[in-house]
């Protein structure tokens, strides 16, 4: 009845096939390569070799320099074509360039429709495609916002761990009213509950929460009669002269023309300081007037430098919510504290998520760190043994925490400023420091003094001691700077160097600093800082 | 040829050796069969009367040696009991319909047999109403008229009055088709009503299957699917829902990460307990101190101590673990619900799948690889003994019903075949079964097309739970507008005893004029049957009265939901008869397949037993249906 079997070993079967894959493709490629074929022949090759391998970026090149040469209309077929290529490979960079380009040419009607069913073809199959998801954003983000968000919802009902789905949704929503935020979390607080380990729904709700990024503004102004300079701290890294943000200044109610700026921090990069010249003094002093504009932003502050004074400033109070997480204070504080009631519901049943203390801790740095400054250190403590992999993304949370509530404490942001042993890993908020006299940041984690100290214009005396700073690289020129205590780091000689730019250092302390021991050290050191007393 | 034989004989044959598979009955499967309506209606009656064949023709006699002893085996199935149907339709209008293109399995029971069913089993049915539907004034062609069908609450609609019957049938069958087709889309949301003439017409798209089982994705039935190819014979549907049966009533079950994502049951809290739990279970070997004080107490009380609120102590007890609140240890239940969530996630949001056109499939996919391997297979061919050899013991032959020897090496016989005096000391268990066509779901969502699993709990402490699937008619079990309910438990009584107050808590067993409105939001019951199958798992073959060695013996079908017993009961068998040959190895690819001598395909080599062209639902087309698959990959990124 049936015939005795014999089975051809599926090995010898496969190899054969893909010996056979392999010669067509060289001998396609070769063809290609060689010398200039006529355009049929290049889409013939490269239609072969990519339908076998939609990964061969040469052939999508060929193509596109032969398509626009064909006289009938090519762009449905390419069309399809491609998304053969993409049946091989969903995630193949080329078909979807391809696609891309070919739609960019393609005529009326709108090819939308027909590009969605086939993202959501592709979504079905994996829903994680980031380049499906791409392709989508890129064609239909301005479509229909509710139909996209309903799509979005939808494969995160299939699985939340989707971190594409949620960034769709976090691009289609605009400026998000209180209603729809309380939406969100809702979302965001069935994800977490059931799985809190799972980061994609806190790093969206983190960015839903800060969507509301405020622009760069000017946080304090300071002007030295002597140093004759104008110090402009700002509340995030600009740079100044370039674009179309410009830095004006009106000195004594008329305009400056071509006024020139340069970095606080020593070189022209985004930086917090921006540092302008005053005009030669004319002798007897007499008191100057300055209003400082920061385009586009329609509000300009001034400072008054009277004749008998050497310095005068002006400087934004903070405002507690948008001190430590300045994008999330603009929000519904009622919706901040309804999360912070959740994270701490969470956080009793699951100690241990770092999701969770995190958002906690952030949360509670915004709404009032005075107050919770217990929580928050119980939270980070718990953050640190909970997720030792990010323990320096955590100090620096930490660090900014400590920097924060020393400065909410210290009631003024002048005069002396006491961080220590707060274990810092980084000095944070370096822009509300601006008029600190005395700063004492010894015995903590310190690796290093940032350029932008640079905002510190009044500073006096720096405490630096028994910190793990290794080298003064990128210190900034700070011109009041009289006292630098170095004791107790590892700190190396040569680094040393661009302490010469302050003019007014005098002491230095370099005790139990790898250095100390040197015998030479004490010339060198003369050599490179003349005038500073070493101790 | 039941799931464990035809395994065998599959696994033999894909190691080189010459099957002979026989069935005295004239279908695939055994117990484990799936039939149409008709060919159930023909299985019940031949069930019910249960006649004794006694041709006692001795001529084979003459066919054994001296030095031979003979072993009869039973010419009679004992192994289905306490069979009884019921029609809560007006059964009347059906007298005269026939099964579309029927073709039935039971040749003795044709297609025209169906009235003379019908006509019996009216007995059995309580509410007769042959006498109200003569009063009642005629409808005609009521199934056009979507209104009056939609109103009619309480009148059963007949599609055709007796009076009106004697028009050519066959023309007005297709005419109402179509009509029935054109209201379906007008009236969508309205439930339709399916009369019992339209379930005996359709009633070649009804797969029901004796015994009620899914594939856990897990489970070892579907890695033997997928380690020796015989997947590609069958296609399978996730079962889309898990459900609970708790306070009167019928709520979904959230078991997957997604489901508790999406439920909009369960509180924060609960969404957190669950999934805690949950996690726990899956690696709960790895926290013994979790568990170990309460090793000895139940599960149910395990439970109780995990912070974990009565809905969900109820979901995972009845609906996730599936065990016994009073017996079943803490481990046990531990292990249980470990192995549902291990199944999650591999095929879709449930453990569970279900073959299309029913589980009946599973074992002619086995024969059909047997066949693809030189396995040769005799329906309707009975046995009449084994023949044994009195020096060594050893079976022989058999002799068949014609009078004629065959002879073999090794015997696998269905326990069923054995007559009553090899099984003088077996104690057999009993599984209760029943099967109901009603009109919608037990739990009305926004798809129709479900397939879902509810426990119902015990009503008494000490009685089993019964285990309920639905399933929809995308499964090709059963026709449109209809779903195929089948109701499972290990039997303490008859089977009607056993089931009915599970089926009275989920159904609506009245025709007319129902009394209560909460009656109203239950699924009508169009047609029932109830049945005791007898359970033969798990005996030891000593326990059979002398069977020489090479006779190994097969089980019926077990109580339990998935088909591990059938599976690991094949796979000692073939151990034990070829110690070193693998069992099941991958059967090669249709193209890697030389056929010396015909050159036959494999596909025509392939044997089909059921008459149905069934459509061609590949996998890309039907995804949307969410048919799928088995690929030896998960599904993961």
């Amino acid at each position: 009845m049936h015939g005795r079997l014999k089975v051809r070993s599926p090995d010898a079967a496969r190899r054969r096939q893909r010996e056979e894959k392999l010669r067509l493709y060289r001998s396609a490629m070769t063809t290609l390569l060689g010398k200039e074929a006529p355009p049929d022949e290049v889409l013939a090759l490269t239609g072969a070799v990519l339908a076998a391998n939609p990964d061969v970026g040469t052939c999508w090149n060929l193509r596109r320099r032969a398509l626009p040469a064909q006289s009938e209309d090519w762009v449905q077929s390419e069309l399809a074509f491609a998304g053969t290529c993409l049946a091989v490979n969903p995630k193949s960079y080329g078909a979807w360039h391809h696609r891309a380009w070919v739609l960019a040419r393609a005529p009326p009607p709108s090819p939308i429709p027909g590009e969605r069913r086939l993202c959501e073809r592709l979504l079905g199959a994996d829903p994680r495609n980031f380049h499906a998801w791409e392709h989508r954003r890129a064609l239909a983000g301005a479509e229909d916002a509710e139909a996209e968000l309903a799509f979005a919802a939808e494969l995160l009902a299939r699985d939340f761990s989707n971190f594409s789905a949620w960034h769709h949704r976090g691009r289609l929503l605009g400026k998000l009213e209180t209603g729809r935020l309380r939406h969100e979390l809702e979302l965001v607080q069935n994800a977490v509950f059931t799985d809190p380990n799972d980061q994609s729904a806190w790093v969206y709700l983190r960015c839903i929460l800060s969507r509301a990024s405020p622009p760069p503004r000017i946080l304090c102004l300071y002007v030295n009669r002597e140093d004759a300079t104008l110090a402009a701290v700002f509340s995030r890294p600009v740079l100044v002269g370039s674009g179309q943000s410009a830095l004006s200044v009106t000195l004594n109610g008329s305009t400056v023309e071509g006024t020139t700026w340069r970095s606080g921090e020593g070189w022209p990069r985004p930086g917090l300081t921006w540092l302008w010249d005053l005009p030669p003094d004319p002798s007897p002093p007499s008191s100057l007037h300055i209003r400082v504009t920061w385009e586009p932003g329609p509000a300009h502050h001034e400072v008054t430098l009277q004749a008998d004074e050497d310095e005068a400033w002006w400087q934004e109070s903070i405002v507690l919510r948008e001190l430590f997480w300045p994008e999330v204070g603009v929000t519904d504080p009622e919706v901040l504290e309804e999360l912070v009631g959740t994270c701490r519901e969470l956080l009793d049943l699951e100690p241990q998520s770092r999701g969770c203390l995190l958002t906690l801790v952030l949360l509670l740095s915004v709404l009032d760190p005075l107050a919770h400054e217990d929580e928050i250190r119980r939270c980070l403590r718990a953050l640190q043994e909970a997720d030792p992999l990010r323990g320096g993304f955590v100090a620096d949370v930490a660090s900014r925490a400590e920097v924060a509530l020393g400065l909410l404490r210290a009631e003024t942001q002048q005069g002396r400023l006491c961080l220590q042993r707060k274990a810092l890993s980084v000095l944070a908020l370096p822009e509300r420091l601006a008029l600190v006299t005395e700063l004492d940041v010894s015995g903590n984690r310190l690796r290093a003094l940032p350029p932008n100290l640079g905002a510190m214009r009044r500073l006096k005396v720096l405490d630096a001691s028994h910190n793990a700073i290794t080298s003064l690289r990128g210190f900034p020129p700070l011109p009041c700077l009289e006292e630098l205590n170095l004791e107790g780091n590892p700190i190396t000689l040569p680094s040393l160097a661009p302490l010469a730019a302050c003019p007014r250092l005098a002491r230095l302390r370099l005790d139990a600093t790898a250095m100390a021991a040197h015998p030479q050290v004490t010339s060198s050191l003369a050599h490179i800082l003349p005038g500073v007393t070493i101790a | 040829s039941g799931l464990p034989e035809s395994i065998v004989a599959a696994a033999c044959a894909r190691v080189g050796q010459s099957v002979l598979h026989l069935d005295s009955r004239n279908y695939y499967g055994g117990n484990w069969a799936s039939f149409s309506f008709s060919g159930l209606l023909s299985w019940i009656k031949e069930n019910q009367q249960k006649t004794d064949t006694s041709d006692e023709c001795e001529d084979w006699r003459k066919l054994i040696l001296d030095n031979e002893e003979v072993i009869s085996l039973s010419k009679k199935d004992k192994t289905i009991q306490n069979v009884e149907d019921f029609c809560f339709g007006d059964q009347d209008s059906a007298k005269d319909v026939e099964e579309a293109g029927a073709l039935s399995k039971l040749p003795v029971f044709g297609a025209a047999e169906a009235e003379g069913v019908a006509e019996e089993s009216e007995k059995d049915c309580p509410p007769t109403e042959s006498a109200d539907t003569e009063s009642r004034e005629p409808e005609k062609a009521a199934d056009t008229e979507p209104a009056s069908a939609a109103e009619g609450k309480d009148e059963e609609i007949t599609p055709e009055n007796e009076g009106s019957q004697s028009t050519a049938l066959g023309d007005s069958t297709l005419d109402l088709g179509k009509a029935e087709d054109a209201s379906s889309e007008i009236s969508a949301p309205e439930p339709k009503r399916i009369t019992y003439s339209q379930i005996v017409r359709e009633g070649r798209r009804f797969n029901i299957d004796l015994v009620s089982k899914l594939l856990y994705s897990r489970g070892l039935l579907i890695d033997l699917l997928i380690k020796s190819n015989v997947s590609r014979y069958a296609e399978f549907k996730n079962a889309t829902r898990i459900l609970a049966f708790r306070d009167g009533k019928v709520e979904q079950v959230p078991c997957s990460r997604a489901d508790v994502f999406n439920s909009r049951q369960l509180t924060m809290v609960e969404k957190r307990m669950l999934m805690k739990f949950l996690t726990f279970c899956l690696e709960y070997e790895q926290h013994p101190d979790e568990y170990q004080d309460y090793e000895s107490s139940t599960f149910a009380q395990f439970l109780r101590t995990r912070k974990l609120t009565p809905s969900l102590q109820h979901f995972i007890l009845h609906s996730i673990a599936m065990v016994s609140e009073t017996d079943c240890s803490t481990l046990e239940g531990l292990q249980a619900t470990k192995k549902f969530l291990q199944c999650l996630g591999r095929y879709g949001n449930t453990p569970f799948l279900f073959p299309l056109y029913g589980q009946g499939e599973i074992p002619q996919c086995f024969c059909r690889m047997c066949a693809v391997f030189g396995g040769i297979y005799c329906l309707r061919h009975p046995v009449q003994c084994l023949v044994v050899d009195k020096g060594s013991g050893r079976c022989k032959a058999i002799v068949d019903h014609f009078g004629q020897r065959i002879s073999a090496k090794y015997f696998i016989v269905e326990d069923s075949y054995l007559s009553d005096s090899v099984c003088t000391n077996v104690h057999y268990r009993q599984i209760s079964r029943a099967v109901l066509i009603t009109d919608r779901s037990v739990l009305n969502t926004d798809s129709e097309q479900q397939v879902s699993i509810l426990t119902v709990p015990p009503m008494e402490l000490g009685k089993p739970a019964v285990c309920v699937i639905e399933l929809c008619s995308s499964t090709m079990t059963c026709m449109k507008d209809t779903y195929l309910v089948h109701l499972t438990c290990p039997s303490t009584n008859t089977a009607r005893e056993d089931l009915e107050p599970a089926v009275q808590k989920l159904f609506n067993l009245n025709t007319e004029k129902e009394t209560e409105n909460e009656e109203l939001e239950k699924p009508k019951v169009l047609w029932a049957v109830y049945f005791n199958m007898r359970d033969s798992s798990g005996i030891d073959k000593n326990s059979y009265n002398s069977l020489p060695s090479n006779v190994y013996v097969c089980s019926g079908p077990d109580s339990a939901l998935g088909n591990d017993c059938a599976v690991k009961q094949a796979e000692t068998i073939f151990r034990e008869m070829f110690p070193t040959e693998e069992f099941c190895p991958p059967s090669p690819n249709p193209e890697d397949i030389i056929y010396d001598e015909d050159g036959v395909a494999p596909e025509e080599a392939g044997l089909s037993n059921s008459p149905e062209t069934k459509p061609d639902t590949s996998v890309e087309e039907g995804s949307s249906e969410g048919s799928a698959a088995l690929k030896k990959e998960d599904n993961e990124d």
